[in-house]
């Protein structure tokens, strides 16, 4: 009498460990497709997790120094720095119960991080060893909040010039954009259906590929989509990511890469992949997720395939290529490390 | 029980020994327009992982290892069919069940009223609940009518007078959205000879337990024996106090109704 949704399951997964015999342990997981594989090792933490305990690990940065930065909700150790080889090197931050965006910028010499801070309703610049620098609190200056409360900062970008772009992923859906001292210069987006506005902007870049012709990428999650704008502000296009939940666009060399927290069919199941597009916005690989597909020019609906994530959150690339993957609300596992496979 | 035990002591003790991990495929992309059909439906399957495979069943059962593989789209005829498949891969655990069953048009209904919906949940208009549309487990999907009241009333006049045996009403079951099923749906028609109204069936259905996950979920409600009618009016009583373990425990739920039919 009773009717599962068709697109969820309702058998056990152990029922197929019993019927199917030839089970092979496949202890060298290859994912991806094209020119992006890589081999999976989900156990390249070496922290002790007693002491060191992470909550959701919700974004990575490889700082000049060549170290691995995670930011994680936990207030015992809200960033916890990792030499490449996944040994803990050093640990700080326990003023950061909301600890969300994780963005590195380097001003001609010391680097810095900028936090973005959900519960605190700020985004909080401070030295890579955890000095406090600079808060924004919520941008009243733009008309469009009458208290913090309704700013929900999940990213940020910092162009050359020192401006900071703040997008408001889990708020109004603005990108608020302030100059390198933290003064308010304008804002665009915001939440809504039409183009150029935004669904949980839930990330944020900027696109350096074209020399000197800087442009913004921002994620519009719900929408499964990617949106392109003018350092301005002015809309370009978007770039749909039909199927894919895609967290912030993270750019290395001429590739962008993107954890992909869920399938849009299979919400709220653990769903989530890693994709990468090349250069002219066209998915090449999904680490995870279905072999991508174009018809006429459009990507086909995309889908996890193996489950090898639960709810992917960021990716990091480090200079040899290696990619690390934290993880939102998945049993609190530590990051996996991904090689490529050539 | 003991068998499956014993595995998964082995494969964990795999896991310590040589610190491999076996990884599971994810269920495949069942693609359907709805699950309501006139004559036929058609489902097609995605899985677009290299050396996976996907295969089928229309008996209910999960697919197995020699269950046919699926090679394109399926046509169904036969009501209440379930459609099940899942993706198998060498070195891979198989995947979970996907499943769809479809519901095939019943008596011709001419007209169908229903009690105002809550405005954010209006279904595609007055035909919402007899278009043969839906079946779509996601609370935004369009043709889902919502209520947030203690009682939902349809009045369906059929197009002409027959015999009918059973009503089917396809509803949502989201818990964690707060949508669960009504805790007891009524159907009286009205006599063809006498126009007195009278019962024709009732169901109760349990809520004391929250289901992780969303999915449609229809019920049948069969009269004692056929009756002749043209009109009948069904009555859904929303589940007044939510179990003790979801958040909105002792409140009422939400009921979400998509499709109608009669047989």
């Amino acid at each position: 009498m009773q009717r599962r949704d068709f697109l969820r399951n309702s058998s056990m997964a152990m029922a197929g460990l019993i019927t199917v015999p030839n089970v092979r342990f496949n202890d060298d997981l290859i994912l991806g497709q094209n020119k992006k594989r890589y081999k999976i090792d989900t156990k390249w933490s070496r922290a002790d997790v007693s002491r060191f305990p992470v909550n959701d690990c919700h974004e990575m940065i490889q700082d000049k120094q060549g170290r691995i930065v995670l930011l994680t909700n936990e207030t015992k150790n809200n960033v916890l720095i990792y030499a490449k080889d996944g040994k803990l090197l050093s640990n700080w931050g326990t003023e950061y119960p909301g600890a969300h965006g994780l963005t590195l910028f380097n001003e001609n010499g010391p680097d810095t991080l900028f936090i973005c801070d959900n519960n605190r309703h700020q985004v909080i610049k401070t030295s890579i060893d955890g000095k406090v620098l600079l808060t924004l609190n919520y941008p009243k200056e733009t008309g469009e909040y009458s208290k913090e409360e309704e700013y929900v900062p999940t990213e940020t970008a910092i162009a050359d010039n020192g401006d900071i772009y703040v997008v408001d992923g889990y708020g109004k859906d603005f990108v608020i954009r302030y100059d390198a001292s933290g003064k308010y210069i304008s804002h665009f987006g915001g939440k809504g259906d039409k183009p150029e506005q935004l669904q949980n902007a839930h990330g944020i870049c900027i696109d350096r590929r074209v020399k000197n012709k800087p442009t913004l990428i921002v994620t519009s999650r719900q929408q499964n989509a990617f949106k392109r704008y003018t350092m301005e502000g002015k809309y370009i296009e978007t770039i749909a990511m039909t199927g894919a939940w895609v967290c912030r666009p993270v750019i290395h060399g001429d590739y962008l890469y993107a954890a992909v927290l869920q399938t849009n069919a299979r919400q709220g199941q653990q769903s989530g992949w890693v994709t990468v597009l090349d250069k002219n916005f066209k998915v090449v690989s999904n680490l995870g997720g279905s072999e991508p597909e174009y018809k006429d020019g459009k990507i086909q609906e995309m889908y996890q395939t193996v489950k090898a994530f639960s709810y992917p959150h960021d990716v990091c690339i480090d200079d040899e290529e290696n990619l690390y993957v934290a993880q939102w609300n998945s049993g609190k596992v530590y990051p996996y490390k991904l090689t490529p496979v050539v | 029980m003991k068998r499956l035990i014993f595995f998964a002591l082995c494969l964990s003790c795999y896991d310590l020994v040589f610190a491999q991990t076996v990884y599971q495929l994810a269920p495949p992309m069942m693609k359907v327009k709805s699950v309501f059909f006139a004559s036929k439906a058609t489902v097609s399957l995605a899985f677009r992982l290299s050396g996976a495979q996907v295969r089928y069943t229309l008996n209910g059962k999960d697919p197995e290892a020699t269950s046919p593989v699926y090679s394109g789209p399926v046509i169904i005829t036969k009501s209440l069919t379930t459609f099940k498949a899942r993706a198998f891969k060498k070195g891979f655990l198989p995947s979970e069940t996907a499943s769809a069953t479809f519901i095939r048009d019943g008596i011709k209904i001419a007209e169908c009223k229903f009690s105002k919906p809550n405005e954010r949940f209006q279904g595609t208009g007055v035909g919402t609940l007899i278009d043969n549309k839906g079946g779509i487990a996601r609370i935004n999907n369009p043709g889902w009518l919502g209520y947030k009241d203690d009682s939902v009333e349809i009045v369906l006049k059929l197009k002409q007078i027959g015999n009918v045996s059973s009503v089917l009403i396809d509803m949502l079951q989201d818990h964690g959205s707060w949508v669960f099923l009504p805790e007891q749906i009524q159907v009286f028609y009205s006599d063809a000879k006498t126009r007195e109204q009278k019962k024709f069936g009732e169901i109760a259905i349990p809520g004391d337990r929250v289901i992780p996950g969303a999915g449609c979920e229809y019920r049948i409600i069969n009269a004692e024996k056929p009756v002749m009618t043209d009109s009948l009016t069904i009555r859904l009583h929303v589940l007044r106090s939510m179990p003790e373990s979801h958040p909105g425990k002792g409140t009422s739920s939400w009921i979400f109704i998509d499709e109608i039919k009669v047989y």
